[in-house]
């Protein structure tokens, strides 16, 4: 566009089906906004964010020597892009485009206000044709990407994101806070429906992660914090210290053999022992033990040294520090995980924690696990006796007002699969599993439900069970309500599982923080659009994989980890990113130097320089601003302005809307 | 210390031994304990007929107390969850707090917000304290187990403060091991006495309450109390019944007030803590506690 040029705006107007057209009148809103000064044509379309929609536009661009375009329809969210696409096709700057909201703002919300709403929508998109007067074509600038990435959990997701990352070429680091990769899964002894070995599909991944030469693990290690933007990320990560050198040792063992110490093991979750120099599991990647100093007796009393004297490599190093990483990454993908809701501080009726025969479906997972507490038999916690009679409760915590409102997605599959542990190990045992609905909806998993359904000892109790009580014997017994038969039930079972309900994993919320990204109501982190966009988050170039985002079971993680990571290699192989233009710009002669904006920055964009003649103003680094509008708020003298959002657009707005 | 004592219905016509022995042991405390001018019944059983009338029943209580310039002592788990509740949803709803107070103002009552309740257990265990208690015992009772009966509404629902919570000791079994006694934990201890369904169902009822009382007897509780007159009613006043409907002799157990309890460490006599009027076989437990 030229300057002084004759100002020529087109008006289009959406029906969106009749998600708009069934309140607002959009010929009245067509027809009204012709009459509207520098407005050369106006029309309305059933969709005009279809291929023939965006037609009309550029081929009017090209018929009416339009200069400015404004659609009214959705919010910008979604199309905005869209249009500016097609406002570009046309020949025109895409910032010489302006959209108007007529449908979150006007018909969906004012249903049965039907003439009042085409008044509304009349005003919403004659305050876009006066900021559309007003437009300047912006500048977009590229910034080039670094072509390395950086994985935060060592789940299933965080392993599968790598590999697929680090087989398309690119650097990967992976950092997990614990000392070996593997997450969850590697506590499974079995995965639904087909009921392969979980350790068996899992370690293979695992191994490959470590020996892959475009992947760096960085285990027993947390992200300390996250600066920078797309495709410019500064990292810095702690790694604990093991006081074990890593690379002297061989994983032979000997150490843990002769520790003294035992305490409760966690990737057996409290249910068995583990030294205080130990190996998270017999197949944790990498192969090398870590020193617990809480409970090592060297840390606590200065005494025994056991491990240091025996190690054969002498790779026992008592002395080692936490060491900090300064990553440089394009992209990071989020994958840290769930944990279990806390069912024995928030339903005390459970009696979870209170009575021992009381366990998770994640407990009895690491009961029949070979490498687990009791060598992969059954035993009931209380006295290592084999349960004849097993009760397994769907739903605890989960789709519960007073708890967690969703649904875990998992644990009705999870538990007809531990129904299926119980019943072939214990052929004599009686499964009774108390369910409110059985929800199997991935593929095969009806199917596997018709199968447990089958086994005549598995009995359905459709029923949340009251408290779990303690007789004075010492057995355990509650009473449930078969909603099926109309009456209530007391079950005497030798051990009861408890499928809880999941939340995000306690490490997310931290992240989250540094990182900035947006979470959910329910704590798991929020993607961009719920369908179209479930990799994304609110921050460029941080991608999701797995229960960060909400629950999720294994075939769901590995799809979405994959989707992720794809995710990062388009972003990384392209190799540069657009800046985005709606960024704050200080006018110089206006500016006094006063530095008030400077603090408020929370990107760190704006900087305080001197110019030749010795005047200080302030400076936006624009690869850093996200176009907040802080600084522009604050500017007592009005010399920040935000690009397409500067103060004399926006007024030219509300004159429209007020007038 | 002063408070307005609220019995409500069930105490006042049904259950002296409690009021008795309020009165006998809070006193002993430095309680002073005052009757309310004018009084009605908390609304409860009008709960399933009308939304709104039992939040002026309890605001018009509550607007007595404020008229006196006290708080109020409910003894009774039913009023005393009506009346929080009602404080509670008027504080949080202007318009229905209005609505109420254009009703109030025919008598020249309004209330505010300002005077609150407290259930005894709040009373002895909060502003009282267990040390304080402890340091007033005047006759040392035997160690022998005795179970709580805390009753569903010091407890239930969780939507607003309930003086009990699950995660943890109850007070009730503090105050128990405050005066020599051994708090036993037995397996439905926190579940419903009986009385919800005996207007509707009292074969049922009864059942209940002497699953209640059979348990309690099977870990070795020597005596069950609570400090809720509809348990108490259930526990100790419906053991007769209990063994004719279950044929189960064997449900028999001493069932009192924690306050006539307090009151026996207390030095207080029997008769003043009412326990002549008590149902079960108290004698059993009196008769062990002289050895």
């Amino acid at each position: 566009m030229v300057e002084g040029e004759e100002i020529r705006i087109g008006v289009y107007v959406c029906h969106c089906g009749v998600n708009i057209a069934a309140v607002v009148d959009v010929k009245k809103v067509a027809e009204e906004l012709s009459k509207v000064p520098n407005v050369v044509v106006a029309k309305d379309y059933q969709f005009m964010c279809s291929q023939p929609g965006q037609n009309i536009i550029v081929e009017d661009i090209k018929e009416h020597k339009l200069n400015r375009v404004v659609v009214a329809a959705c919010s910008p969210r979604m199309h905005e892009p869209t249009f500016q696409r097609a406002v570009e096709r046309g020949g025109l700057n895409p910032y010489l485009f302006e959209m108007a909201n007529i449908r979150e703002h006007c018909s969906w919300v004012h249903e049965k206000e039907k003439s009042a709403a085409t008044e509304k929508a009349i005003k919403i998109v004659k305050a876009a044709v006066a900021k559309a007067r007003l437009l300047k074509p912006l500048k977009v600038e590229k910034v080039k990407v670094i072509p390395r990435a950086l994985v935060i959990g060592g789940g299933i997701a965080g392993i599968r994101a790598s590999l697929d990352i680090a087989n398309a070429g690119f650097e990967v680091h992976l950092v997990e806070t614990r000392p070996s990769i593997g997450g969850n899964m590697a506590r499974l002894d079995k995965t639904f429906p087909t009921l392969d070995c979980s350790q068996c599909i899992l370690t293979p991944l695992m191994v490959e992660a470590s020996r892959h030469p475009n992947i760096t693990l960085h285990t027993y290690t947390d992200v300390v914090s996250i600066d920078g933007s797309v495709g410019n990320f500064k990292v810095k990560l702690l790694k604990k210290p093991r006081y074990v050198n890593e690379a002297k040792c061989t994983g032979c063992g000997v150490c843990v053999t002769k520790c003294p110490w035992t305490v409760p093991s966690e990737f057996d979750l409290g249910l068995g022992k583990r030294k205080a120099i130990y190996f998270e599991f017999p197949q944790a990647v990498p192969l090398i033990p870590v020193i617990d100093p809480e409970h090592c007796m060297y840390f606590q009393k200065g005494t025994c040294r056991a491990c240091e004297k025996f190690c054969p490599p002498k790779a026992i190093n008592f002395d080692q520090k936490p060491e900090e990483i300064e990553l440089e990454v394009g992209a990071i993908i989020l994958a840290t995980g769930y944990g279990l809701y806390d069912v024995a501080k928030n339903m005390p009726e459970y009696g979870y924690r209170k009575y021992k025969d009381v366990i998770t479906g994640l407990e009895l997972e690491r009961l029949v696990s070979a490498t687990g507490p009791t060598k992969g038999h059954i035993l009931r916690p209380s006295d290592g006796k084999e349960p004849k009679k097993v009760a397994i409760i769907l739903c605890v915590g989960s789709r519960d007002e007073k708890h967690l409102r969703f649904c875990c997605r998992f644990g009705c599959v999870a538990g007809l699969k531990h129904a299926y542990y119980i019943v072939s190990h214990i052929p004599d045992a009686e499964v009774y599993i108390c369910y409110r609905d059985i929800r199997t909806f991935g593929k095969g998993y009806e199917e596997f439900y018709e199968r447990i359904r089958s086994y005549e000892n598995v009995k359905f109790i459709r029923g949340s069970p009251m408290e779990i009580l303690q007789d004075a014997d010492g057995s355990l017994y509650f009473d449930v309500f078969d909603a099926n038969t109309n009456r209530v039930v007391t079950l005497r079972p030798d051990l009861i599982v408890l499928e809880t309900g999941i939340v995000p994993h306690p490490t997310f919320k931290e992240v989250a923080k540094v990182l900035k990204c947006s979470v959910g109501p329910d704590g798991f982190a929020l993607e961009l659009h719920p369908k179209l966009r479930p990799t994304e988050t609110s921050v460029d170039g941080v991608f999701l994989a797995g229960a960060v985002q909400g629950p999720k079971d294994i075939p769901d993680t590995v799809a979405q980890a994959g989707a992720a990571a794809s995710s990062a290699i388009a972003l990384m192989s392209r190799g540069y990113v657009e800046t985005i233009p709606y960024v704050s710009s200080i006018n110089e002669d206006l500016c006094s130097g006063c530095g008030i904006c400077q603090p408020l920055c929370a990107f760190d964009a704006i900087s305080l320089v001197k110019k030749e003649d010795g005047k200080q103003v302030a400076k936006v680094d624009i690869s850093k601003c996200k176009g907040c509008g802080v600084c522009v708020a604050a500017c007592p003298s009005g010399a920040a302005q935000q690009l397409g959002f500067d103060d004399e657009q926006i007024s030219a707005m509300v004159r429209t809307l007020t007038g | 210390m002063r408070f307005l004592l609220y019995l409500g219905c069930t105490t006042a016509t049904k259950q002296y031994g409690y009021e008795l022995s309020l009165r006998g042991t809070l006193p002993l405390l430095g309680v002073e304990l005052e009757y309310p001018k004018d009084m009605n019944c908390c609304g409860v059983p009008m709960k399933g007929i009308s939304r709104f009338y039992p939040y002026y029943a309890c605001a018009r209580i509550m607007a007595i107390a404020e008229s006196q310039g006290l708080d109020i002592v409910s003894p009774c788990n039913g009023c005393h969850l009506n009346l929080t509740e009602t404080i509670y949803k008027l504080k949080l709803n202007p318009p229905l707090m209005n609505a109420v107070n254009e009703l109030l103002r025919e008598e020249g009552l309004r209330y505010t917000g300002k005077a609150t309740v407290y259930h005894p257990v709040e009373v002895l265990h909060d502003k009282i304290g267990v040390e304080k208690i402890t340091s007033a015992i005047k006759r040392k009772l035997p160690e022998m187990p005795v179970s709580s009966h805390p009753g569903c509404h010091l407890i239930r629902p969780t939507e607003f403060p309930r003086p009990e919570t699950r995660n943890g000791p109850l007070k009730l079994d503090r105050l128990i091991e405050a005066i020599g006694l051994r708090a036993r934990d037995y397996p439905e201890k926190y579940e419903c006495c009986g009385a919800a369904i005996l207007p509707y169902s009292p074969e049922a009822a009864i059942r209940v309450t002497a699953s209640r009382i059979k348990k309690a007897l099977a870990v070795g509780s020597r005596a069950i109390t609570s400090l809720c007159p509809y348990c108490i009613e259930m526990l100790d006043g419906k053991q007769d019944a209990a063994k004719t409907i279950t044929g189960d002799q064997s449900v028999s157990i001493p069932a009192l007030y924690y306050t006539q309890l307090l009151g026996l460490a207390l030095g207080l006599d029997e008769k003043e803590l009412g326990m002549n009027l008590n149902m079960s076989p108290v004698e059993v437990l009196l008769e062990e506690m002289r050895v």
